[in-house]
């Protein structure tokens, strides 16, 4: 053994923790190697001088003392008690158990979550995914199953709801158009609040006319079939917005902000923001960008400088112009929704 | 007192026989005083954490595994309070000799050796203060208390290894503290 193992070993030669083979050769070696014997020799002094600071036994009186707080002490505490075998089968398990319920939890919160986003719900209104709404909305389809019918034999238009209308121009007509919105109310009736049939009115006549945009205008049967799950119900609307012709029908409002929009808020009228008289028209920055948020109806809900003018009064200015500016509102899912955009003013002279 | 003697007290504070674990302060409290003050060399911190000790296994003696000594148990929670008290007043001074009023004196003859014997024991309280406290807790059990190593390792919940290397820096930290004083 070469001297670097031997000092590894002294340690444990000294508290006598070597087996019988090692002691001897350890023992051999420091016979012949003065170096390692000074260094065995040293840790023994260690030993014994720590040894030399050992306490007498502390005094009776101490631990009689001791003994009588310990036990008063004790005496104030619960009897410890044992754990049941069956309810607590092991102790050390616990921990492992813990972290069984914890990633269990989090698996099912991640999984709800996920259906969730997949179902577009954090967008629904309340009402929508309300079951109340939903019988109403059924109740209201079955009418309008019926003044779909009346109106398909009549042709006339069939009563309109109290909404704003807009025009469109319906590709079908006739009684095939009417038939389709027929059967497009009757799946789609179950879950609406607001129908009022007055599609498929104006379809029976195959003109160009009023359509309600606010409202979810379907006509449907008395028994229209409620879709077995929620992935249904999502596969049927998604079917139903896809259709051209239902485009604004499917219109919703929602006063929610969204962030990720599909069609992002539109300029439709707007000032020129002229550079106040008294500016110093060499030190301002023409270029302004603010942030905008617009609401469902269009309007500026609030406004915000990103990159100011360098002037407080001028950027005061801008920001009451651009409060009057007019928005087509942001869309998603075919919804219109609250939504920011980035909005850049160039000053003009 | 014998493993199965300990054993059958042990059981007994079990079943509720709470007065049954005086038997085993008085067994106890002499040693873990001993070994507690050389942690922490002061005679009133010592008992305190004695007092603690006993009431820590007081109130865990039910979950104790009864195939483990309740030595090496008892001896656990003193340490691990012991290094817990030195971790929380690391920057304290600790007063090196409290002992003379507490504890029996053995009486020297010369009264020179006697003094120079003192000065040698207070060179080395220092040097064994100077000590971590994770180490110090090895070199007292295996010095002082003389447990072997695998005993070490249960007490204070770490590998064999551990031991070794944490009494091997223990020691050789004291020899270059005893060197530069001029102890050895």
């Amino acid at each position: 053994m070469h001297d670097g193992k031997i000092r590894k070993l002294l340690n444990q030669y000294l508290d006598e923790e070597l087996s019988a083979a090692d002691k001897t050769q350890v023992k051999r070696h420091l016979d012949e190697c003065p170096e390692c014997r000074l260094e065995y020799e040293r840790l023994l002094k260690v030993h014994q001088l720590s040894l030399l600071v050992e306490p007498a036994a502390p005094s009776e009186d101490v631990l009689e003392s001791l003994a009588i707080r310990i036990r008063r002490t004790i005496a104030r505490e619960r009897p410890p008690r044992r754990r049941s075998r069956i309810l607590f089968p092991s102790f050390q398990l616990w921990p492992q158990v813990a972290s069984v319920v914890v990633i269990l939890f989090v698996a099912c919160v991640s999984l709800v979550v996920i259906l969730r986003i997949e179902e577009g719900r954090y967008l629904a209104p309340p009402g929508s995914r309300d079951k109340e709404t939903a019988k109403e909305g059924a109740k209201a389809g079955e009418e309008d199953g019926v003044r779909a019918k009346t109106a398909e034999k009549n042709g006339p238009p069939a009563a309109k709801g109290d909404v704003v209308y807009k025009k469109v121009a319906l590709p079908k007509s006739g009684r095939k158009a009417a038939k389709d919105g027929a059967v497009t109310g009757a799946k789609a009736a179950p879950r609406l609040a607001t129908g009022t049939g007055t599609v498929a009115g104006v379809a029976a006549k195959g003109d160009t006319r009023s359509q309600p945009v606010e409202t979810e205008a379907y006509t449907g049967k008395a028994a229209a079939p409620v879709p077995a799950t929620a992935l249904e119900e999502k596969r049927e609307m998604m079917s139903r917005t896809k259709a051209p012709d239902m485009k604004f029908a499917q219109q919703e409002v929602y006063d929610e902000l969204v962030l990720n929009y599909d069609v992002g808020p539109q300029l439709l009228e707007s000032v020129e923001v002229r550079v106040l008289d008294d500016q110093d028209r060499s030190r301002l920055r023409r270029n302004v960008t603010l942030n905008v948020m617009v609401d469902t109806l269009g309007n500026v809900a609030l406004a915000n400088i990103i990159r100011s003018s360098g002037d407080l009064k001028q950027d005061s200015a801008i920001l009451n112009t651009v409060r009057q500016y007019r928005f087509e509102p942001a869309q998603y899912r075919q919804r219109r929704v609250k939504a920011q955009t980035v909005l850049r003013v160039q000053l003009k002279d | 007192m014998k493993h199965e003697d300990e054993l059958e007290l042990v059981r007994k504070v079990k079943n509720g026989e709470t007065e049954v674990f005086n038997e085993l302060v008085r067994c106890y409290q002499r040693r873990l005083y001993v070994t507690v003050y050389r942690m922490v060399h002061n005679a009133s911190d010592t008992e305190d954490l004695v007092q603690e000790v006993f009431i820590h296994a007081f109130r865990g003696i039910a979950s104790f595994n009864e195939k483990y000594h309740f030595s090496t148990w008892i001896y656990r929670i003193a340490m691990n309070l012991s290094i817990n008290h030195l971790k929380k007043h690391r920057m304290r001074a600790v007063p090196l000799d409290e002992l003379p009023e507490k504890f029996a004196q053995d009486k020297k003859a010369n009264p020179a050796e006697q003094a120079s014997e003192s000065i040698l024991k207070e060179k080395v309280k220092n040097a064994l203060e100077q000590l971590p406290s994770d180490q110090k807790a090895v070199f007292v059990l295996r010095t002082y208390e003389e447990f072997s190593y695998d005993e070490i390792a249960k007490a204070l919940k770490i590998s064999k290894g551990t031991v070794m290397s944490r009494l091997s820096r223990a020691r050789e930290k004291l020899k270059d503290i005893l060197v530069a004083e001029g102890a050895i």
